[in-house]
């Protein structure tokens, strides 16, 4: 019993997990809470949705295309609404009224096209389960797993291992430094901004998949849990922003299980408040180094 | 043909004026030092040959090419590197890491053997080059902040207040490096507090009051000048 709590949690804390690791590197290059991340989530998995019907049922096809999509969409999301206030030193403020803002552009534009009830997603890639001791283990999960860790390594690949990567993190720590190293900000925000839309591209159409369902308000649930991911994390550490989705996937399916399926995101949340009492920046976040 | 010109460069914060029709020059192999007041416009003038900041008015030109409110990328292309006040280093990255940093836009072919220049330079930060930026001493940050610069191989060095913050002795290296860094070839525009010491290390000088040149002439000059010595010189000599 437990141990099928800690894969479904692993399962679903994964997908958290990736669209924790977008939101915490715009945080960590911008400063800037990201409240439309959790609607590029919702529209990737209706891109994928859509162009699955669209190409006459190619899955490969159809994510492929909602990847560059909503990669595209979440370029734009920098390069319309932040940028320019960025360029004109807009109050930090501002920049997160406009991601709420875009947010609510972006649901209620996918509301007005596929109306708000939920839509059946298709899993074109059930291959069945298997058992591990009692616990049910599906090939969906498995898949979802391989998948989300493999993009994590990739991830942290570019992060830490390339001069992109390199420019990323100066740009988190000092903004004008990086930008007097001959660094262009802008494509650097741009990048980051479109790495998260295909991180949340892949995990809704995941979610999508293992749920068979989609809806509007997915994007606006996990949100929540990625947010407190992120913060329980460390908000800004990538690796923080992996532990932290696995941590709030496994608390909630485990509260679900053996407490009630309507107490799971507050015992969720009720934990990740807990560890910021205990540690303010979070299980991995260090306090700022100074910056003279 | 000098290397910086400035012409008639106005710039403002809001509708503040902080700099005012600013006319400068700089030559191939000087030391040219910008002194004046808190809130002078120093840093300004040289975010504004930067590019960090944008002019209203006026021409920046750098080797005869105009290069007014051109993104820092292609003044650092070009060669122009600033060291800004504060220091900036990257406190997350080690002093080895902040230095490649340096030579982002160059082949990474020639990083060794800049940072073999640099460290010679600097042999303090060869002894730390694994430690963590952030937990330098201010002294060696300073350092590290200008070597990084040079790992960009600067044709026009801006160091914006190399001193500040630093006890006199690490000041007096500090000149001695900037003397090391000209005779590498390097020319240098250099904003300071310390008026006397920055005079005595430069060729020419500026002085820039509430964000315009009043007095502009050899260093010696300035140095011996009462008007300079009775407003920038604090305390008995
Ligand atoms: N970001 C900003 N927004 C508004 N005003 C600014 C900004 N930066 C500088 N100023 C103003 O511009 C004027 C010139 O500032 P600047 O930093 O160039 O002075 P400075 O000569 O370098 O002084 P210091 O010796 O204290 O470094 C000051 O009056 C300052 O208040
Ligand atoms: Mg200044």
């Amino acid at each position: 019993m437990l141990l099928q709590q800690i894969i479904n949690g692993l399962t679903i804390g994964s997908t958290y997990a990736l669209v924790s690791i977008g939101f915490t590197m715009v945080f960590g290059v911008l400063e800037l809470t990201n409240f439309a991340n959790s609607s590029l989530y919702m529209l990737g998995a209706y891109f994928t949705l859509m162009l699955y019907n669209a190409t006459g049922h190619h899955f490969f096809v159809a994510l492929l295309m909602s990847i560059i999509l909503t990669g595209i969409a979440g370029y734009c999301l920098d390069r319309f609404a932040l940028r320019r206030l960025r360029r004109k030193n807009a109050p930090k403020l501002a920049g997160l009224i406009t991601t709420l803002g875009m947010s609510m552009i972006f649901d209620n534009g996918i509301m007005l096209i596929f109306g708000s009830e939920s839509k059946s997603f298709p899993n074109q890639i059930d291959l069945g389960r298997f058992y591990i001791g009692n616990a049910i283990v599906s090939w969906t999960q498995v898949i979802i797993m391989v998948v989300a860790f493999s993009l994590m390594a990739i991830l942290s690949i570019i992060v830490y291992g390339t001069k992109l990567g390199k420019a990323m993190r100066s740009t988190s720590q000092n903004v004008e430094a990086a930008r007097l190293m001959g660094i262009n900000i802008n494509s650097v925000i741009a990048f980051t901004f479109i790495i998260s839309g295909i991180l949340a591209c892949i995990s809704g159409t995941m979610v999508g998949m293992y749920y068979q369902t989609v809806d509007v308000n997915m994007g606006t649930m996990i949100g929540m849990k990625t947010f407190a991911a992120a913060i329980l994390g460390g908000v800004g550490v990538l690796p923080g922003a992996v532990i932290g989705g696995l941590i709030i996937g496994i608390i909630e399916t485990i509260a679900a299980g053996y407490i009630s399926t309507g107490y799971r995101d507050a015992i969720a949340f009720t934990i990740l408040i807990i560890v910021l009492l205990f540690k303010p920046t979070g299980l991995f976040g260090q306090k700022q180094i100074n910056k003279v | 043909m000098a290397l910086l010109r400035l012409e008639q460069v106005t710039a403002s914060y809001g509708n503040i004026q902080v700099l005012k029709e600013i006319n400068l020059e700089v030559n191939e192999g000087e030391i040219v030092t910008l002194i004046g007041a808190n809130g002078a416009g120093k840093s300004t003038t040289m975010r504004t040959i930067m590019g960090l900041k944008h002019c209203d008015s006026g021409k920046v030109w750098f080797g005869g090419e105009d290069i007014t409110n051109c993104d820092t990328r292609i003044m650092v292309q070009k060669g122009i590197i600033l060291v800004p006040e504060g220091r900036q280093v990257f406190p997350k990255f080690s002093v080895k890491d902040n230095l490649v940093m340096g030579a982002y836009l160059r082949p990474d072919e020639e990083i060794q053997d800049s940072m073999q220049i640099v460290y010679e330079l600097f042999p303090r930060l060869k002894d730390r080059k694994d430690q963590l930026a952030g937990t330098l001493s201010g002294g060696e940050q300073q350092m590290l902040a200008v070597g990084r610069a040079m790992m960009g191989k600067p044709k026009l060095l801006l160091l914006d207040e190399p001193s500040l913050g630093l006890a006199p002795l690490i000041i007096n290296e500090i000149f001695e490096m900037i003397q090391h860094i000209r005779t590498m070839g390097t020319t240098i525009l250099l904003v300071e507090q310390n008026a006397r010491v920055a005079l005595k290390n430069s060729n020419r000088a500026y002085v820039l009051e509430t964000g315009r040149i009043v007095l502009n002439d050899a260093a010696e000059v300035l140095l011996n000048s009462e008007k300079v010595q009775e407003a920038y010189f604090g305390g008995l000599n």
